[in-house]
């Protein structure tokens, strides 16, 4: 049972997109159908080739954590008093794609920038379900 | 690109109000007295003043509740803009005026030195007011997390600015093995820099490395002494061209070389280290071409220390060290007001609260001018400050002189 509250997504037009993706279990990422240019968060014009045809495909959910901070006592409403892993989880599509989300089912000082990680869902309520990530034993080919 | 008006522009008065911990009854009477010591210091009068911009952007919202529920502030009362100053003081003689709304004070520094320099007003006024805000932290609206806050908030991501520069910084002290115990040397510095200066909200009150190093995480690496305090304070600047000043008794500052930075070149949802970095060296080889300075002739160097870390980047950038080097060479006092390169010797942000780059701009003037009292540096003929954060924060970077270079 989740024990935090967390504030729910807005999606617009734009992102309903990646919601709807993750609510089913899978993790959709915009891409160019240009120039196979992935986009996170996703974008009017594709900034590579400046196409506007921009669609959504799978992503295998695994990367790295390419960065990484502890929030401890969190102030954010519905999260007060918490200790939150935050990463930035370079997937393995792409240089630079990065999905900001949280370390789970580990120790918050398992953060640690370099190892892998893989996604897994967790429903945050409203019909939601967030990406977050837990570490793996891949190693990274 | 070249550079075409080096030297053509010069700083003459400039005013720094005192960093306090909490609001006066309302900013404009502060920004008015600021910016009249500033135009005074520069042995001008208010009608001189036929320009004017400033950065105006509070961080946080007021404790103002618009009719449609949302937080907001009031100008003249948490904040003050060019329209509502010129009004204020019935500025008829206006020729110029421009408001950022991106960046730091640097940016609107800038747009004034290129304004005088094209002639189109002679004298123009450049300030910066901040207040405390009083609505206390950005919490997402109960509609839930709009925009890419979506993809942050719902991650514990807001509330406080801490976790966003955290992210960057990890990737630093993972690739470089910069730790606390560096960073201390760079705070403890910066706040005994704040202790001498009496404008600082820390005047006489500077901390020991034990202070730092078992101050609370916030967000690790970071904890609240990483990051500048809310203040509520003023600075004001006065810009001309130098052939107005050639018979002032105010010594002048000469802009010598100034740049503007880029944006970054990937989107996640926080900036990488790697784009604060390339974004600061931008700027940074853009200074040094239009300045035709190098890093040896700098004697006294402001940085932008919103978040400690900055300074590290901005180092690096500028030459002063090689990549990865700065909380080496930050260490054994080699940037203190007394040492191979003095860093931030009014305080900067972290020492003297947060007021988005106006105190290193006015110390780097105020250094060449030789009138920057308990932070001179001595014999300072050369200046140079880093303005902003380089890759988000819209920054500015600027070379000053003592004499034409």
């Amino acid at each position: 049972m989740p024990t935090i509250q967390r504030p729910l997504p807005s999606p617009s037009a734009l992102t309903q997109p990646f919601w709807e993706a993750t609510s089913q279990g899978r993790l959709e990422i915009q891409r160019c159908t240009k120039c196979a240019t992935f986009h996170h968060p996703p974008v009017p014009q594709c900034s590579h080739c400046r196409s506007i045809e921009l669609g959504w495909v799978e992503v295998s959910g695994r990367g790295t954590i390419a960065a990484a901070t502890i929030v401890r006592n969190s102030r954010l409403k519905g999260m007060e008093g918490k200790t939150i892993p935050i990463i930035g989880a370079e997937l393995e599509e792409q240089a630079n794609l990065i999905l900001l989300s949280n370390l789970v089912n580990a120790e918050a000082e398992e953060a640690v920038i370099g190892r892998p990680v893989e996604v897994v869902f967790e429903e945050i309520g409203g019909g939601f379900a967030l990406p977050q990530f837990r570490l793996t034993q891949r190693t990274n080919a | 690109m070249s550079y075409r008006i080096r030297n053509e522009v010069v700083v003459l008065g400039t005013a720094l109000a005192k960093a306090k911990k909490t609001n006066p009854p309302n900013v404009s009477a502060m920004v008015v007295d600021t910016c009249t010591e500033a135009v005074e210091a520069s042995g001008l009068s208010w009608s001189d003043i036929d320009g004017l911009t400033t950065f105006p952007i509070v961080p946080g919202v007021g404790g103002t509740v618009d009719p449609f529920g949302r937080r907001t502030s009031l100008e003249g009362i948490e904040w003050v803009g060019v329209n509502y100053l010129a009004e204020t003081l019935g500025l008829h003689q206006l020729r110029w005026w421009n408001s950022h709304d991106r960046g730091t004070v640097s940016v609107a520094f800038m747009s004034a030195v290129n304004a005088v320099a094209a002639g189109v007003c002679d004298y123009a006024l450049v300030w910066k007011s901040m207040a405390v805000p009083t609505g206390g932290l950005a919490q997402p609206d109960e509609g839930g997390a709009p925009g890419e806050d979506q993809f942050t908030v719902p991650y514990g991501l807001g509330g406080l600015w801490l976790p966003r520069f955290a992210l960057p910084y990890s990737q630093y002290c993972a690739r470089y093995g910069a730790t606390r115990e560096h960073m201390a040397t760079y705070v403890v510095n910066n706040r005994a820099n704040g202790a001498r200066n009496p404008h600082s909200v820390f005047y006489e009150k500077p901390i020991t490395r034990e202070d730092y190093l078992n101050d609370p995480m916030i967000s690790e690496p970071l904890s609240k002494l990483d990051s500048d305090m809310f203040v509520a304070g003023c600075g004001a600047l006065v810009v001309t061209r130098a052939e107005l000043a050639a018979d002032s008794p105010v010594k002048p500052a000469y802009v010598v070389g100034q740049s503007m930075g880029g944006v970054r070149t990937t989107h996640p949802p926080f900036v990488l280290w790697d784009d604060w970095a390339a974004n600061a060296k931008h700027q940074a080889n853009d200074l040094w071409k239009n300045s035709g300075l190098s890093p040896a002739d700098v004697d006294s160097f402001t940085s932008y220390d919103g978040f400690a870390w900055f300074v590290y980047c901005w180092l690096e950038a500028m030459g002063f060290c090689g990549e990865g080097e700065a909380h080496q060479f930050v260490q054994d006092g080699r940037i203190a007001r007394d040492g191979e390169l003095p860093v931030n010797c009014a305080g900067g942000s972290l020492g003297v609260g947060r007021m988005h780059g106006t105190v290193q701009l006015i110390e780097a003037a105020r250094q060449v001018q030789g009138v920057a009292g308990p932070y001179q540096v001595d014999g300072a003929e050369i200046s140079v400050c880093a303005g902003g954060g380089a890759a988000i924060s819209g920054s500015a970077t600027f070379a000053f002189a003592k004499t034409p270079h």
